[in-house]
């Protein structure tokens, strides 16, 4: 009962915020603009805290609690993956996406690699691996559900799942960024007390470290429990480089390179981005470890964080931790529902199916998709639950094989083409499936990850070598993305973003007109 | 030619030390002169029915009448009448009601994005203006000697490089 009111309260909180928040801006002319005027700090840690929160409740702990200090691994890598992927792509991928005058990764892709296959090939591939992401919020959200309310595992799913489905459909009005930032704050601080706690029952470091080396020495071991990768580099240096350099291939994630309002916000949600993952980023890692001491017979490894906050936590609170974590699950799903519905209806419904689509047919095919994967995820939930991890893990490495070499390369180098492009993101697929289905990463002991990115930039290279090289118009683009000429600290971080599609109209016109000539200036 | 121009927020000797300022006189500034983009301003009225009209609301459309890109402009700002040189006045490569009848488009992609609706509100047409907004093409040189241009917007004082 107590579960029931806590929730009953919370969300009646949230709907409050959202309502507060429409009514505020619903008269003004800023009715399109009001959510994106926050600064770094609520951007970071909303994104941060919000965009992986499956995976960090469940995926992250219930893997360490199976393969001991090994999955730190995953954590080192991910502490340093925003300075990775910023210094690499950062201004440059921000400048060539303006200049190309592109909002979306897909689009991003097409307009760098021109041709009449790209943006379907880019678009298939992402649907389908951003729908690794929703399945994996699906059951983290039927976990909670079942912790929460204490209800067979299938009926929570299935309730999970409608939950988070009405919130999709209802988003607009539930959800604005004041409540996505209450809810990661929520939840951060949640696990942050469930670790604190935890630590001190299992007597710090020192305490967890002896209490593990007790039960089996290779927890503590860097090669997993029962030395279960000994040897395997090749697995090492994916689950590092997974989330040191997977980012770089992420559309869901460089898209925020392309919606920076100016390069400042970029660097200081970068700054941010990283302190909070030194913080937090391990947190859950250790909790899955502590988990082993302190919960040595649960069935579930996925359940460790719930179970723990029960434990731990006074009954109101741990309901008050359990509702938040489902809440966070919620925005963070339908987020990527959404963009799943809106890929599919306008990447592929309107640009391949029907082109004269009106916004309505628009509308109700990506509603129907949006209900599709919400069907199709609870049958896959139902029958055959995969672990949170390894969809996300593989979601992760495929995404990256397939857009890593293209993302990186549209800004570094001018001989990328077409062809190297399309050449990679169907073989890095192949190979992260192939690698994946046929059980590779452990008979050969090399990370999918690793093997997928790998073998896509090989492709990459040789089909660019072997294509027609870009358009001039598009080594010129590269060439201004690059800004070789030396200028001012300003300057560098003057480049508004509203003036991307002006830029390229003022410049078409001063080289066709005699503007410049006439008014005594060099030409551009 | 007369044209309708958004007021400048920056007149041309503001712009330069705004420049100067920026670059904190690591730069010398060479040429300055105006330049005029063409914007169709198109102001529509998003409605909803029913329950949902609370959300009702007008929406200012910006669309470029030269790269055929929109934007959602804030507000509708104060004008001009001016008459100023056909050469500092940048051609039409967009029809412009070409660009009014496809807006619509546009602010629904806008309100699913940002407003997370899944509800078609009628955005109906209420009016639509021929404006432009001042710019001005500015020649730098940095420390090095090298030559650089600045494309500034004289209303709100942001520049990109050009090159």
């Amino acid at each position: 009962m107590t579960e029931y009111i806590v929730l009953g309260i919370y969300l009646i909180g949230m709907i409050g915020i959202g309502v507060y928040w429409s009514k505020k801006t619903k008269d003004s002319e800023d009715y399109l603009l009001g959510g994106r005027a926050m600064g770094p700090v609520l951007t970071a840690l909303t994104l941060q805290s919000t965009s992986m929160s499956g995976y960090m409740f469940m995926g992250g702990p219930a893997q360490s609690y199976k393969e001991g200090y090994f999955t730190l691994w995953y954590a080192v890598g991910d502490g340093g993956g925003a300075i990775f992927n910023v210094g690499i792509l950062g201004k440059r991928m921000r400048r060539l996406s303006y200049i190309l005058g592109c909002l979306s990764p897909i689009e991003y892709i097409e307009a760098r690699y021109p041709g009449k296959v790209t943006r379907a090939i880019a678009a298939a591939i992402a649907v389908c691996f951003v729908y690794g992401y929703v399945l994996a919020q699906f059951l983290s959200a039927g976990k909670t559900m079942h912790a929460l309310l204490h209800i067979p595992l299938p009926a929570a799913i299935i309730v999970g799942a409608g939950v988070i489905v009405f919130y999709t459909f209802a988003g607009g009005y539930l959800a604005v960024a004041w409540t996505d930032f209450i809810q990661g704050i929520v939840m951060v601080l949640a696990m942050v007390v469930i670790f604190v706690l935890s630590w001190g029952q299992v007597g710090g470091l020192t305490g967890l470290n002896e209490a593990l080396t007790a039960i089996d020495p290779t927890y503590t071991g860097m090669w997993g429990y029962q030395n279960m990768y000994e040897g395997q580099w090749g697995v090492v240096a994916g689950a590092v480089g997974i989330y040191l350099i997977g980012y770089m291939g992420l559309p869901h994630v460089v898209i925020r390179h392309m919606a920076m309002e100016h390069p400042n916000v970029a660097k200081n949600t970068v700054v941010i981005a990283t302190v909070y993952n030194q913080l937090f980023i391990f947190v859950p890692y250790i909790i899955g470890l502590m988990g082993i001491i302190m919960l040595p017979n649960i069935d579930d490894p996925e359940m460790v964080v719930l179970t723990l906050a029960y434990e731990l936590l006074p009954r109101v609170l741990a309901a008050i931790v359990l509702v938040a974590i489902m809440s966070a699950i919620m925005s963070t799903a339908d987020a990527q529902l959404m963009l799943m519905g809106t890929m599919l209806g306008r990447d592929i419904y309107q640009r391949y199916i029907n082109k004269d689509a009106t916004d309505a047919q628009l509308m109700n095919v990506s509603k129907i998709c949006v209900l599709v994967v919400g069907v199709v995820s609870v049958l896959v939930a139902l029958i055959q639950p995969p672990g949170v991890f390894q969809i996300v893990v593989f979601s992760f490495s495929t995404l990256g094989s397939a857009f890593l070499p293209s993302y990186v390369a549209a800004v570094w180098w001018k001989r990328a083409n077409t062809t190297g492009c399309v050449a990679s993101m169907i073989v890095g697929t192949i190979v992260s499936i192939v690698w994946e289905v046929a059980g590779l990463a452990t008979t050969l002991g090399i990370h999918t990850f690793f093997a997928g990115v790998v073998i896509s930039a090989v492709v990459f290279i040789i089909g660019s070598l072997i294509g027609k090289p870009p358009a001039q118009e598009i080594q010129d683009a590269m060439d201004r993305a690059a800004c070789k000429t030396k200028i001012p600290a300003g300057f560098a971080t003057a480049d508004f973003k509203e003036l991307a599609p002006e830029t390229s109209g003022v410049i078409s016109f001063l080289k066709e007109s005699d503007y410049m000539e006439e008014r005594g200036f060099m030409p551009v | 030619m007369e044209i309708k121009v958004l007021k400048n927020g920056f007149k041309m000797d503001e712009a330069y030390k705004h420049l100067m300022k920026k670059s904190k006189g690591k730069i010398k500034i060479d040429n300055m002169e105006a330049i005029f983009y063409p914007y169709e301003l198109i102001e529509f009225a998003i409605e909803y029915k029913g329950r949902l009209s609370k959300n009702n609301a007008k929406c200012l459309c910006l669309a470029d009448l030269v790269k055929g890109e929109y934007a959602i402009a804030k507000s509708r700002g104060e004008f001009n009448m001016m008459e100023v040189d056909d050469t500092l006045v940048m051609p039409l490569k967009v029809d412009r009601q070409e660009l009014i009848d496809k807006a619509p488009s546009y602010i629904f992609g806008e309100i699913l994005r940002e407003k997370r609706m899944w509800h078609n509100p009628e955005i109906n047409y209420l009016q639509s203006d021929l404006i432009y907004k001042p710019f001005y093409v500015v020649q730098c040189i940095n420390e090095e000697n090298e030559v650089f241009h600045v494309l500034f917007d004289a209303v709100s004082g942001g520049f990109v490089m050009l090159n």
